[in-house]
């Protein structure tokens, strides 16, 4: 068993920062408590996030830095410009950092194409499918649907030649559409594709996905999906099928069993608000206050050191309930060996608590996206004993 | 006016086709040969509503799938000497599948056609009864329900989209309006 002391240094993997609570649309399915706040992050707080990072001894390793959690375009391409500069200043010793921005692409121009095409920088795109899936849930404050814009957008990423992966949201409506999903791609030059399962996460509060019968029907979705996608010139990429794929192929050594994942870790994710607020593990948590917990947030880059937050009370009872979901999973799932414990965010909206097991996340995307990448596996004779 | 037509038109489960759909019916004349006019409210509730016993399902082919049909036919034009198009049978299995998917499933004794035919003249191949069909053209056309003591009725069907029939019909022709060849796949039950 680990203990915190074990993994209490990182490393640090990715870095979350929200640049602004603001989104332009209003998601449905959105977790994010305060995305009508245009608040945005001073240079101030911008300069304090980046010598906190490098001074906390938890970069060790190359890492990304996420721009997520609010409409990150929302802010000019300056904000980023500068955010480059004063990341080269405290990266001393010239670690790799990947950029990574995560948008929804209605606000993409030609002056973000000339930024975004960075060689360092890695677009998601979020787009659900096609109309009558995608503007049911991705629409304005006002109802309207955006998938108009959002194509303009990766119109103009494929004008400059801007590679980008896209995430689409499966709700239960979804489930019925792979066919539809699959044309959806192919007429939008999209190889690479992630689906994200609707959760139940901050003001979120319940998913479509908790109908009775789901875990069956996504199985025989994701079944056809990859099944199509396989087929497509070239492949598109299907991160469940990929991710499930290689854990099964790999597997994980016994020794390695009790190592936990990037986001039940303590600092393998640090996260920071726009006010320089940080948290670690899920980023969903940043901005969630428990009444067991308190804030989520640990501190402050302005003024809370690693050290001082890791040795503080809340951190430690907050840490010793998380390893004991783990130690939950690892004791009562046959799946831990491919999955490594589930993502706690979905643990405590879900169970309440974060010293728990199953969620919804874990039936959808790791059960049920394992079994199928297995069958698959096995039904192209490449699974080996390994699987 | 009699409105006992017997069956309604809705779009299938787990299919989705542009709302406005029900403006593409249309109501003939028993008088007037190809004289065609939008239904009244009352006939268009009659068409629509759920409480006839048979059903005209709507639905549309995926493109991937209307892709690799044309595909086949571009290979497979020149190499068509037994009537055979090669990789057809591997389309109709694809074809399958995908219907199982979407929980409509056609029978197992149906088989596919690809039928090329003249506009307004009937397509179901002689001696079979017809299960579905749908055009895989790239311009629209029509298929007419036409049974007796009811007047016939014109569903327009866009590229790609199909009906899926309740009786195993028999009375149902296309009716496109255009001097082209349709192009279209009939999902019959032979030799009945």
């Amino acid at each position: 068993m680990t203990t915190a002391a074990d993994s209490a240094n990182g490393p640090l993997e990715l870095l979350v920062v929200q640049p602004t609570p603001f989104c332009n649309i209003n998601c449905s399915y959105c977790y994010l408590p305060d995305r009508q706040s245009t608040r945005r992050m001073t240079s101030a707080t911008l300069e304090q996030t980046f010598r906190w990072v490098f001074a906390s001894g938890l970069v060790q390793a190359p890492f990304t830095l996420l721009w997520h959690a609010g409409e990150p375009l929302v802010l000019p391409v300056a904000f980023y410009e500068q955010a480059d500069e004063l990341l080269r200043r405290h990266n001393a010793d010239n670690v790799p950092v990947l950029k990574s921005f995560q948008t929804n692409a209605t606000l993409i121009d030609a002056d973000w194409c000339a930024y975004l095409r960075q060689p360092d920088i890695h677009l998601g795109v979020s787009v659900d499918g096609p109309a009558f899936l995608h503007d049911r849930h991705r629409q304005t404050r006002q109802g309207q649907g955006t998938l108009d814009r959002v194509l303009r957008g990766i119109h103009l990423l494929h004008e400059h030649g801007i590679p980008f992966q896209v995430i689409s949201v499966l709700t239960q409506d979804a489930l019925d559409y792979p066919d539809e999903l699959f044309d959806f791609y192919q007429a939008h030059g999209i190889f690479s594709v992630a689906f994200n399962v609707e959760e139940i996460e901050g003001p979120h509060t319940t998913s479509s996905l908790q109908q009775a019968g789901t875990p069956e029907r996504f199985r025989r979705f994701l079944r056809r999906f990859v099944t199509l996608a396989a087929e497509a010139e070239p492949p598109l990429q299907v991160r469940e099928f990929d991710c499930s794929a290689a854990a099964l192929l790999a597997g994980r050594p016994p020794k390695e069993l009790s190592a936990r994942t990037q986001e039940n870790r303590p600092w393998g994710i640090v996260n920071v608000d726009c006010a320089g607020n940080f948290s670690t593990y899920s980023p969903e948590l940043l901005g969630v206050k428990s009444l067991a917990h308190g804030d989520f947030a640990l501190g402050n880059v302005a003024v809370d050191s690693l050290e001082s937050v890791r040795t503080s009370g809340r951190f430690q009872k907050l840490e010793a309930e998380i390893e004991a979901g783990v130690n939950l999973c690892r004791a009562s799932c046959t799946y831990f060996p491919y999955c490594g414990g589930g993502p706690p965010a979905n643990k405590y909206f879900e169970n309440g608590t974060f010293a728990s097991t199953e969620t919804l996340f874990c039936r959808l995307h790791k059960k049920v996206c394992l079994d199928v990448a297995l069958e698959l596996l096995e039904a192209n004779g490449r699974a080996g004993h390994s699987a | 006016m009699n409105l006992a037509w017997g069956y309604h038109f809705t779009v299938a489960p787990r299919f989705h086709l542009a709302e406005d759909w029900a403006s593409r019916l249309l109501i003939g004349s028993a008088e007037e040969n190809d004289s065609w006019r939008a239904p009244t409210a009352e006939e268009l509730l009659s068409l629509l509503l759920a409480a006839t016993q048979g059903e005209v399902c709507l639905f549309n082919l995926p493109d991937h799938l209307r892709s690799r049909c044309w595909h086949l036919l571009e290979q497979g034009a020149a190499a068509l000497g037994d009537g055979r198009l090669p990789g057809f049978d591997d389309f109709a299995t694809r074809l399958r599948d995908f219907f199982a998917f979407k929980t409509m499933p056609f029978p197992e004794n149906a088989c596919c056609e690809l039928v090329v035919c003249q506009p307004g003249q009937p397509f179901v191949p002689a001696g079979s009864r017809l299960w579905g069909a749908l055009n895989l053209d790239e311009t629209a056309t029509s298929l007419v329900l036409d049974q007796p003591g009811v007047p016939p009725v014109r569903l327009v069907l866009g590229p790609g989209e199909g009906v899926r029939l309740p009786w195993g019909e028999r009375a149902i022709k296309g009716c496109s309006g255009k001097p082209e060849p349709d192009v279209l796949l009939a999902i019959v039950f032979p030799n009945c």
